[in-house]
């Protein structure tokens, strides 16, 4: 069963667009940049459909933050582990993941939460709050108006 | 590109989501691909501030 809300199944197209080096000035780097630099050197982040790590998990090593890859496409996190050699990631659905068994100072969910059917997108926002610390930060997307097959 | 429907609740029942389980909305900004996002953290607005 693919729990990778169908990203498997088309990983080489976006392996060799969005998912790769050339790419790394995506959309939402400059976002991405601006946030890690408000975060202490060093701290500990866990991002969430991290991909291929490209583009934003990298943004997240250049900026010196002790990152943690959660990603339920296998294809991407081969292409992860060959992107960005030494950085944990997980192969496991958002859903169900035990996200390292630990807290992080910070929580990056880009482009991930309306990718996930409505039910289980109050249960991440309550695993948001128990995996990072008090006065921990997250960012993530959404888009603006409802939309979609939601109720 | 997956060929899945995004399924978006809504700026503001996502700041409602995250008020109930102790997040606090910092900051919400739309990207170049009109993507909203939420800049927050846990803990009251209070708390942020006092942080150096």
């Amino acid at each position: 069963m693919d729990r990778s809300n169908g990203y498997e199944a088309v990983s080489e197209e976006f392996l060799a667009g969005r998912g790769s080096r050339s790419r790394s000035a995506g959309i939402g780097v400059k976002e991405v940049r601006k946030w890690a630099r408000t975060l202490p050197r060093g701290s500990s982040v866990i991002d969430l459909g991290c991909g291929s790590g490209f583009p934003i998990t990298a943004v997240l090593v250049d900026e010196g933050l002790h990152v943690f890859g959660v990603d339920a496409a296998p294809s991407f996190v081969a292409a992860f582990q060959r992107n960005l050699p030494g950085t944990p990631i997980i192969c496991e659905a958002i859903q169900e993941s035990r996200f390292f068994d630990r807290t992080f100072d910070a929580v990056l969910a880009w482009g991930l939460m309306f990718l996930l059917k409505s039910e289980d997108q109050h249960p991440l926002i309550q695993r948001f709050a128990e995996i990072v610390v008090l006065g921990g930060s997250l960012l993530f997307t959404s888009t603006d108006q409802p939309f979609g097959t939601m109720q | 590109m997956t060929g899945s429907e995004s399924l978006s609740r809504g700026a503001g029942q996502y700041g409602k989501l995250l008020g109930a389980v102790g997040i606090s909305v910092a900051e919400e900004c739309e990207d170049e691909g009109e993507n909203r996002y939420f800049d927050a953290f846990k803990g009251k607005i209070e708390l942020r501030e006092s942080l150096p």
